[in-house]
């Protein structure tokens, strides 16, 4: 076990989330926002604006034409996706070199958190469950506990491993037993700490065991079985929780699953510039 | 110098050349079908994802290696363009995990088994060896100069099916 004080003051230590990170969360919590200062904040950072636009003219969308502002950005794509595309943008960093604890090769963490984001559209829109506004972004950062937890796995991966494999313990609950916190519930406190809506924060701490009152965490849990069970980001394997709950409060068959796991693997072959972010 | 080839999500490979081995990585629920014929010494495998291609006919189209159904024909039709008879192919599968408790609705992995069995069945062949099931993430690699299979499961060392 070690000493939670150690694990949880890492929190402080990541790089926090940028000044427009924020300003999405509060134009999308405040229905009199003008998007307008959101584009004033991003212009002023040159570096971002760059990014952004080479994301907005990347095949994942698409565009007939070049786009080279963001005014032109938010016209043609809309509010919500430039709202994705700058999570996207300022969320890669903190997975880059994540996940060697969890046996994922360098960026393959990104590449199942990136499929996990993409899915969940795919999954609202396929099957006209409601859209909102902050399922994109808990699904992006489902897995930012891992990004601090995964040096501590690491070092314990054998222990871990051996609950996993000698005594059918799902990952997640190995992980608690022997480190004294979870990879969920440490995301929950990050989310948290970077003043997430709580029903984000909340979505983010439950991913693997969803209370079915909270709707993003229903989708962001099979979103995270779906991409795992294609193989990305599958690590240590699949020694997780399939919850038929969800499934029956979301109205969902196995046919939905399939038929959105087909549209994430078309998603993602045009999905490259994404995971260069 | 082995000449690595790689096979993705979805996706397939085959190969005549002796210095050639055919690898996919992180089969989950997905299944890797290897198969190899000892006297053309031509091997193929194959990565798919999900059992039935009726779920999205006009993606199978596109891309017939994501199912079982239309992935396995064609992995034995071009292994024929090779020269391999069917009554010389040598099957090994690997993959189909579960998440656990995959009771109801996350059974892909064994649905994908199971239409395996039902396509081999109809077809008159037998599977050589398999590894299948658990909730463990498989690597499997396909040498062709010598046709055998090796298996890597999740972070344990590499064995030979």
């Amino acid at each position: 076990m070690k000493d939670l004080r150690t694990i949880t003051k890492d929190i402080q230590e990541l790089p926090p989330l940028p000044e427009v990170a924020q300003k999405v969360f509060s134009l999308l919590n405040d229905p009199k926002s003008n998007v307008q200062d959101l584009v004033k904040v991003i212009q002023l950072d040159q570096a971002m604006t760059a990014n952004i636009l080479k994301l907005c003219n990347s095949a994942y969308f698409g565009l007939k034409r070049k786009i080279s502002s963001l005014q032109e950005a938010l016209v043609l794509l809309g509010q919500k996706k430039l709202h994705e595309i700058i999570m996207t943008d300022n969320s890669g960093k903190y997975y880059k070199k994540a996940g060697l604890g969890y046996n994922l090769e360098k960026g393959e963490l990104w590449r199942h958190s990136v499929a996990c984001a993409l899915l969940s559209q795919i999954l609202v829109r396929k099957t006209g469950l409601p859209e909102d506004p902050f399922l994109f972004t808990a699904a992006l950062l489902h897995d930012i506990g891992k990004v601090i937890l995964s040096t501590y796995v690491k070092t314990e991966y054998d222990q871990i491993i051996r609950l996993v494999k000698e005594q059918q313990y799902p990952f997640l609950q190995a992980e608690k037993e022997i480190i004294g916190i979870d990879h969920a519930e440490l995301g929950g406190r990050v989310a948290e700490e970077w003043n997430f809506p709580k029903a984000l924060a909340e979505a983010i701490a439950q991913h693997h065991v969803p209370d079915t009152e909270n709707y993003i965490s229903c989708i962001v849990h099979l979103c995270n079985l779906m991409t795992i069970m294609m193989g990305i980001g599958t690590g240590y394997g699949l020694a997780d929780y399939g919850k038929d709950a969800v499934m029956k409060k979301l109205g969902l068959k196995e046919r939905h699953l399939e038929s959105c796991m087909v549209e994430l693997w078309h998603e993602l072959q045009k999905a490259e510039e994404m995971l260069k972010c | 110098m082995a000449n690595k080839l790689v096979i993705g999500i979805a996706d397939m490979r085959l190969s005549n050349d002796p210095s050639a081995v055919l690898i996919t990585y992180s089969l989950g629920s997905c299944i890797g079908v290897s198969i190899y014929d000892p006297v053309v010494k031509v091997g193929g495998l194959l990565h798919l994802m999900l059992p039935e291609s009726k779920i999205a006919p006009d993606k199978a189209e596109k891309n017939p290696c994501m199912f079982a159904d239309t992935g396995v024909p064609l992995l034995f039709k071009e292994a024929y363009k090779y020269g391999a008879d069917k009554k010389r192919i040598i099957i090994k599968i690997a993959g189909g995990a579960q998440v656990m408790d995959a009771s109801g609705f996350f059974n892909i992995g064994k649905r994908n088994y199971m239409a395996l069995r039902k396509i081999f069945w109809k077809n008159d062949v037998l599977v050589s060896k398999e590894d299948i099931g658990g909730n463990v993430n498989r690597t499997m690699r396909l040498e062709i100069s010598t046709g055998r299979v090796y298996l890597k499961v999740s972070d344990s060392g590499e064995i030979e099916l």
